[in-house]
């Protein structure tokens, strides 16, 4: 057997269990609350069989676009650490390390505790969303701009960390001078949670994170070529700046995207990515683009029931949740990383 | 010869200035090459081999000057189309993860693949000719980054094949390799030229191997291109010498080969060679820091070049000819000189009797002798009396037994 052939029957075999796997985060999201339901219920209640008028409101206005927006986030959080790894080649990069989250959080802050964006508000749609791309989308550049003259993976978690240090310093000099209600929505947005998602922001978060997911694929043939390095794929045709930018456009997109309605998630970006190259056991970005979408987006569903139930009534913030599992994996990584060489 | 001129050119260089910003490495670069020819760019360390490399794969922009690549102006080719033209082999290290050495070598038909680059019946045909070109066919399974050095870089070679190019650029392409896979590896370029017809631009460290594969040869120094022609017409003792300004070795373009130079610490000793019965002696006794004199040594023999090489003082006579009686009488002078005379075990033939007459004629001396002949055998061919001197079983017995010869005699 061909070894592409037994790596297209392992990924033929972990694929479907994944999707499986999935299914059976998003049914148990939409049954476990702080209210009691039984399955059968919430069963009919998704084919519009209304038993429990107000059971079915929670069902399906506040669980089923939480859980369809921790499944969907999970995965383009995950898609967008992908990404960022293989270009930068550097298996501990993530969206939420290398300061795009922090950008994100930074114009957000602007617009949800000051009075910059009053007028706006009412003007331009989807601004919280739209700041949060802003602020990715700067960071990111910023750390283009550091990475082209430096080679050293190590330079550029500084700069990511430099960038969440100032973001974090404009954002509590903010903090200090803003209204009392403005810091608590600002709060709960930072803390990173899917609760309270709306219909609209899942609307929105879907439909462009789809686009941008089918975009991810049109660059995967590049994206394989970039496994090689920069040079390695300028030689073999990759047009290296208009590759950088989709790249940049899409990876930011993703994670602004969730961003910017969820609040940052830790970790996500970060550890699934890798978990999906174990599991498939390959490189090849064209198996791993679903795995990893598939496991962000049980990892993230996951953790977001994890978070509805352990101190319930109470909800844990999310992040918390995604470090607990995430920053182990990282630091086990690095390890093995250690032992092979 | 002559047949070189039918081939059509896969590259021209026209007045090329490579550098990097604005500061130029090298300026006022020229030449062409053939399809199925093998062009070594040799030149110390620094000289800019790889910055015009780098130029020629588009990593860098030319500064001044232009490339025509298969009868196309380089600067108006896309990224793309290059590729389809050119591979391109660096010294940069893979790390592709978990990514198996076929799947490597695949990714070279990366400028033929269609929008989501996957592979059809044509493309894995490709590689697994690339891979079998290269005498990997039982790594294709393996991870990548589970191959040792040498195995890598046959699965890079196959990955630069699997581009069907026609022209493929290497930077330093035995860096890092031992001997054995330095040879495979230039044996792989070789028949890639000959049998696939791909033009072959490598720079190399190792002069001696690219005397031996290389077509043509650009030496780089100077900030410019020295010379440019055939290994054979090229590189002389002098232009080696200058090219890398070597001080304290020595190039033989026969041989291909560079020698160091010793500092004669020990001896004089004097080596009557023939038919290259004296080529290891040569060497050791060099190598333990001996003054080398050298004689009756036939021009032609490989024991002269060595000699010569080795910069040992050297009397030689025609090829297949008899010595004069000046140059007899030069090595009777050096043996005098001599702490000690080494007798090589040379066949006897007609042309070499002077060499037994002073062998005879050192016993008569009173030299002290040390002989690489069977002591039986030692009258009956060189008529020099076989008691008086000391017969070592090979090179290094005769090492250790001079060197405690020399020990005596100075303390």
């Amino acid at each position: 057997m061909k070894p592409s052939e037994a790596r297209n029957h392992r990924a033929m075999a972990v694929l479907p269990l994944l999707a499986l796997t999935m299914i059976v985060v998003f049914w148990l999201s939409l049954n476990v609350g702080s209210v009691n339901s039984r399955s059968g219920e919430v069963w009919r209640i998704i084919w519009g069989a209304a038993a429990d008028a107000n059971l079915d409101f929670i069902v399906r206005n506040i669980r089923l676009p939480r859980a369809l927006a921790a499944l969907g986030g999970g995965a383009m959080l995950a898609v967008s650490g992908l990404l960022l790894q293989v270009f930068f080649r550097n298996p501990i990069v993530g969206p939420f390390v290398l300061g795009i989250s922090s950008g994100a959080t930074l114009m957000v802050s602007l617009v949800m505790l000051t009075s910059v964006a009053v007028g706006m508000v009412g003007v331009v749609p989807y601004l919280t969303p739209l700041a949060a791309f802003a602020g990715a989308l700067g960071a990111m550049s910023l750390v283009m701009a550091v990475a082209s003259r430096v080679k050293q993976g190590v330079t550029l978690l500084i700069t990511g960390i430099m960038i969440g240090y100032l973001t974090s310093a404009v954002t509590s000099l903010l903090i200090t001078f803003a209204e009392a209600e403005r810091i608590k929505g600002f709060n709960l947005w930072q803390l990173g949670s899917f609760s309270g998602y709306t219909w609209t922001e899942l609307a929105l978060m879907m439909s462009i994170g789809s686009v941008l997911l089918v975009l991810v694929y049109g660059i995967s043939k590049q994206l394989n070529a970039f496994l090689l390095g920069e040079n390695y794929a300028a030689t073999m045709g990759v047009n290296i700046r208009r590759f950088r930018i989709a790249l940049v456009f899409v990876s930011c997109g993703l994670s602004a995207l969730v961003t910017a309605t969820a609040g940052p998630v830790a970790f996500v970006g970060l550890a699934v990515p890798h978990m999906a190259r174990l599991a498939m056991g390959t490189s090849d970005n064209k198996l791993l683009i679903p795995a990893t979408a598939l496991i962000g987006a049980v990892v993230c569903g996951a953790c977001d029931i994890v978070a509805r139930m352990l101190f319930a009534p109470v909800e844990a913030p999310l992040s918390a949740i995604t470090s607990f599992f995430g920053a182990p994996v990282v630091i086990m990584l690095l390890l093995r990383n250690r032992v092979k060489q | 010869m002559n047949h070189a001129h039918n081939k059509p050119t896969v590259v021209r260089l026209e007045n090329l200035q490579v550098g990097y910003g604005r500061k130029a490495v090298l300026r006022e670069i020229s030449f062409g090459l053939q399809e199925g020819r093998f062009l070594s760019l040799l030149g110390p360390n620094g000289a800019g081999k790889t910055t015009l490399l780098r130029t020629m794969a588009r990593l860098i922009p030319a500064m001044a000057g232009n490339i025509m690549i298969a009868g196309r102006d380089f600067s108006k080719l896309k990224q793309s189309e290059l590729a389809r033209i050119q591979a391109v082999v660096l010294t940069d290290r893979l790390k592709p993860g978990l990514l198996t050495a076929y799947e490597v070598a695949a990714l070279g038909r990366h400028p033929h693949t269609g929008f989501f680059g996957k592979l059809g019946p044509q493309d894995h045909q490709a590689v697994k000719r690339a891979i079998e070109m290269v005498g990997a066919g039982d790594l294709t399974d393996r991870y990548f980054e589970q191959l040792s050095d040498g195995e890598k870089q046959k699965i890079v070679l196959a990955r630069a094949l699997a581009q069907e190019p026609r022209l493929i650029l290497l930077d330093e392409p035995t860096l890092h390799l031992d001997l054995k896979h330095r040879l495979e590896t230039m044996s792989i370029l070789r028949s890639m030229c000959r049998e696939m017809r791909v033009a072959v631009i490598a720079s190399l460290h190792d002069i001696d191997i690219a005397s031996r594969v290389s077509d043509q040869v650009a030496l780089i120094s100077g900030g410019g291109l020295a010379a440019f022609g055939p290994p054979e017409r090229i590189l002389d003792e002098q232009a080696v010498a200058r090219l890398y300004s070597l001080n304290g070795a020595r190039y033989d373009s026969r041989l291909g080969v560079i020698e160091l130079r010793n500092a004669k610490r020990r001896g004089p000793v004097f080596v009557l060679p023939g038919g290259g019965a004296a080529a290891s002696t040569l060497r050791l006794l060099h190598k333990r820091d001996y003054a080398i004199m050298c004689g009756i040594a036939h021009q032609g023999d490989i024991d002269t070049h060595i000699a010569r090489a080795l910069d040992a003082e050297l009397v030689t006579a025609p090829p297949f000819g008899r010595a004069t009686p000046e140059a007899l009488q030069e090595c009777r002078r050096m043996m005098q000189l001599a702490g000690a005379v080494i007798d090589s075990g040379f066949e006897l033939g007609q042309a070499n009797q002077d060499n037994a007459a002073l062998l005879a004629e050192a016993s008569k001396m009173g030299k002290a002798i040390f002989s690489l002949r069977a002591p039986a055998s030692q009258e009956k061919e060189t008529g020099a009396p076989a008691a008086d001197m000391v017969h070592c079983q090979d090179e290094m017995e005769l090492a250790s037994r001079l060197s405690a010869f020399f020990h005596k005699s100075v303390s």
